[in-house]
């Protein structure tokens, strides 16, 4: 009996004339990995935006583990166990991978602890030696992985990540891939935005499809793939999304 | 109770108000389109007036103006070539440090060469005349009039010129404009000779209808920048609009009589502070938009 | 000779304290607080008029420098609803509106005037001892600042503030109270430039309104970009070569003829024409920022 770790419900977000999501509402069980998927300006990142706070919807509840956080601030839904990645990362040029980790660490943290934790985790990302290295001047693949690392510091019980694989050249997708799936396998719940169809369909449990901010789909990545009339849709308005990869 | 007749406090309103007025559009032009908030933008004003002041010993007054306004222009282009496009590549706000620093000097250059006592272009004693109820002077009435066709035809070249239509669309959405291929740099070239052209109308208008001072444009900046940003930073209209609103308060505020004292004119400045500071308690949610939060 | 070294070396303490204090702000943060200088005014006017009124210089610097903190820590709250430039901006208005209420206040205040006759902090001494006793207290205050400075550098809200000032909706991603740490930085800020202006007013027995012009905090700002956005040690070496260029022109009007207003404005220019030529040049000042290493 798996419990619903976050739901949203109606939610809907518009920016003057336009609406980005339209009633939208999505389910995700503890420890599965859904996946939201659709063509650019389908709202997929406003959604995302909308559960972590950094937009407040017009509409709708977002819920996390039975607690209502629509309208809270981002860093307080960080705090309910929430973190989330950015499809670009930026990180910051002037502090070391290390110190970066470090002050992700959930308060209250000892810092002999956090550092613990935070070679731990380089450990497991296979990027020990970025220890010192400014995390700004990595390349965008190593940046999403630290950023993975960073999210990770905080203990979270769901990682948002907005097009993780974005910008990553196949090599580290590969390697992202690999320590999404391990996560996974540990019972971490995933909601991940992405391009990304070969990902979605290896690692995700169920996928959504948006379209124009409505929920047009909501299935098995298998089941989508036979469903003639999301393909035509989906594929029709975004063939551009489906190119090849790669840098 | 307020000492003054309203012809009188819309009079005061529209003379004040139209001098913010050409200075704030100016700067949130400039912001909208290039996301800069030039600090020295005032300075264009005292610029544009000393030059004025300078000239009019050699040209007649309207002539020395018109070179006033382009030295003012022209040296607001060799500002952003030199410096302002480097610092504006390094962030907003290294370039807002700039425009501070641009300020002082350009303040210091002007007391360096004219000294720090008011300077005015020398006229007669002028004729009070009363406009419906209120007493103007002939220049009070050349400032509202020159300022407010300035304004006119600003409006008009942003709403039905091509390249007005540019501007817009950049100063909505730099990024997107970008993406669109707008041509970028006609229309930064555009807003920043406007913007200045503008503000050295105001200063010029200001040294004639009073006189000049290293500090005229400095003096400014607080209203300028509160009018500009109660408008909605991008929005000319909004601009324009709140500048004659906060000439209206300061003017109101200042003709209020507590039985016997009354809120000395040195505070001034601070109203229009006063005023920006309300307006952002009472749209807590702030400027850029109701949903989105940086944090 | 002893006497204006130690003089200068004080003045030096005075703005060094300042510009460390607008340092955590800015290299520490990302905030550009354009009116710093209102926090030295709270310090300065509350030590006079405590020991005016009787009530004692070390309750006065108390005083200021709680009042201060308590004022940063709104303006940073103040933050929550303006971003950068709007924030930069309305604190440039705060302070004008205090210098603008002092100077129009003659009773408590002493308006234009301002207000002499105030004690100095360590007792009364003269001669020598009264010089030393000054720069011991001004190195002594000064050291404060800068231990304050080291612990919030090498603490979680330092770390905290290095990510807000490259990033702030990676800070808040991550669970930062990005209002929150600014407000306790600026409230650190404001104690310690609290401090500076009341040992001023103490030491030069004197504080004006003209001492809270936005020039002052320019001169700060220059100080912290000069030396180096980030680092203590750069704020240091910042005020000592602005103290240095700024104070060593005074002796212009010796050899220029020229109106004093016409020197106090070449002295002014040449001071915003360096900090332009940094930000062009060397926009990492003197002494560079550098990623810190995690003490544990």
């Amino acid at each position: 009996m798996s419990e619903v770790i976050l739901e949203t419900s109606g939610i809907t977000c518009s920016f003057g004339e336009l609406k980005a999501v339209d009633g939208v509402s999505v389910r995700v069980e503890t420890g599965s990995a859904v996946a939201v998927v659709g063509p650019n300006g389908s709202g997929k990142s406003t959604l995302l935006n909308a559960i972590s706070g950094f937009v407040t919807p017009d509409a709708g509840t977002v819920t996390v583990a039975g607690k209502r956080v629509d309208g809270a601030a981002p860093w307080r839904i960080a705090r309910q166990g929430v973190r989330r990645t950015f499809q670009h990362a930026n990180l910051p040029a002037r502090m070391t991978v290390l110190e970066l980790l470090v002050a992700s660490a959930a308060p209250p943290c000892e810092p002999r602890e956090a550092v613990e934790s935070a070679r731990r985790i380089l450990g497991w990302l296979k990027l020990p030696q970025t220890e010192e290295d400014c995390a700004g001047e990595l390349s965008g693949g190593q940046q999403k992985l630290v950023a993975l690392g960073a999210a990770l510091m905080g203990s979270p019980r769901l990682l948002l990540l907005d097009e993780p694989m974005a910008g990553v050249n196949p090599a580290l997708r590969a390697k992202l891939a690999a320590r999404l799936r391990e996560l996974q396998a540990e019972g971490m719940t995933i909601l991940v935005v992405e391009h990304d169809m070969k990902f979605v369909a290896r690692a995700c449990d169920s996928v959504y499809v948006l379209d124009r901010g409505v929920v047009v789909a909501h299935s098995t990545p298998s089941d989508l793939a036979a469903n003639e009339a999301v393909r035509r849709a989906y594929l029709g308005a975004a063939v551009a999304d489906l190119e090849p990869r790669g840098a | 109770m307020i000492t003054q007749q309203p012809p009188e406090l819309i009079a005061d309103a529209l003379v004040r108000g139209s001098t913010i007025a050409l200075l704030a559009a100016g700067l949130t032009l400039v912001y909208g389109t290039m996301r800069f908030a030039n600090v020295a933008h005032v300075e264009f004003a005292t610029v544009g007036a000393y030059a004025t002041i300078s000239l009019s010993g050699v040209f007649i007054v309207p002539v020395a103006g018109i070179i006033g306004v382009v030295v003012a222009v022209a040296l607001g282009a060799a500002m952003y070539e030199l410096l302002f496009r480097r610092l504006l590549v390094m962030g907003e706000m290294p370039a807002m440090i700039g425009s501070l620093a641009v300020s002082v000097v350009v303040q210091a250059v002007i007391q360096l060469a004219y000294g720090s006592r008011p300077r005015d272009v020398p006229h007669e004693l002028e004729q009070v005349s009363t406009v419906l109820g209120a007493d103007l002077t002939p220049s009070q009435v050349q400032l509202v009039a020159v300022s407010v066709s300035a304004l006119v035809l600003t409006g008009a070249l942003l709403r039905w010129t091509p390249l007005g239509r540019k501007v817009r669309a950049v100063a909505a959405n730099a990024e997107l404009a970008r993406v669109s291929g707008v041509g970028e740099r006609r229309v930064v070239a555009t807003v920043w000779a406007i913007a200045g052209g503008l503000a050295a109308i105001s200063g010029i208008e200001l040294a004639l209808e009073s006189s000049a001072t290293p500090a005229l444009g400095f003096n400014l900046l607080l209203p300028v920048f509160s009018a500009a940003i109660v408008g909605g930073l991008g929005s000319v209209l909004g601009a324009v609009i709140a500048s004659y609103g906060v000439a209206l308060l300061e003017a109101i505020v200042l003709a209020l009589d507590f039985g016997g004292s009354a809120i000395p004119v040195s505070y001034r400045p601070a109203i229009g502070f006063v005023f920006l500071l309300l307006a952002l308690i009472f749209r807590p949610r702030g400027l850029l938009g109701a949903k989105v939060r940086i944090v | 000779m002893f006497d204006y070294v130690a003089w200068i070396a004080i003045l030096v303490c005075c703005y060094a304290m300042i510009a460390i204090s607008l340092n955590i702000q800015s290299g520490g943060a990302g905030m550009i607080n354009l009116g710093q200088v209102a926090f030295v005014g709270i310090g300065g006017y509350s030590v006079a008029i405590f020991s005016r009124a009787g009530m004692g210089v070390w309750a006065g610097l108390l005083a200021g420098v709680v009042i201060a903190a308590g004022a940063g820590y709104l303006l940073g709250r103040l933050g929550r609803t303006l971003g950068g430039v709007y924030w930069a901006i309305a604190t440039l208005a705060v302070a004008e509106l205090l210098r603008l209420i002092i100077s129009n206040t003659d009773t408590v205040t002493g308006g234009m005037q301002g207000l002499g006759d105030v004690a100095p902090l360590w007792g009364e001494l003269h001669g020598t001892a009264n010089t030393l006793a000054r720069l011991a207290m001004a190195l002594a205050f000064l050291a404060a600042v800068v231990l304050a400075a080291v612990h919030l550098d090498r603490s979680q809200l330092g770390r905290s503030l290095r990510i807000i000032r490259e990033n702030e909706p990676l800070a808040a991603a991550l669970g930062i109270d990005v209002v929150s740490a600014k407000s306790r930085v600026l409230a650190l800020s404001g104690a310690a430039a609290a401090l500076a202006g009341g040992f001023h007013a103490s030491d030069i027995s004197f504080v004006g309104p003209d001492q809270l012009l936005p020039f002052q905090t320019f001169l700060a700002l220059t100080m912290v970009v000069i030396g180096g956005l980030g680092r203590i040690a750069g704020a240091v070496v910042g005020a000592v070569i602005v103290e240095a260029i700024y104070d060593g022109t005074r002796y212009f009007r010796d050899f220029l003829d020229l109106a004093s207003d016409q020197i106090a404005a070449l002295r002014i220019l040449l001071v915003g024409a360096i900090l332009l030529g940094f930000l062009l040049l060397r926009p990492k000042g003197i002494i560079a920022d550098h990623p810190r290493r995690v003490r544990v």
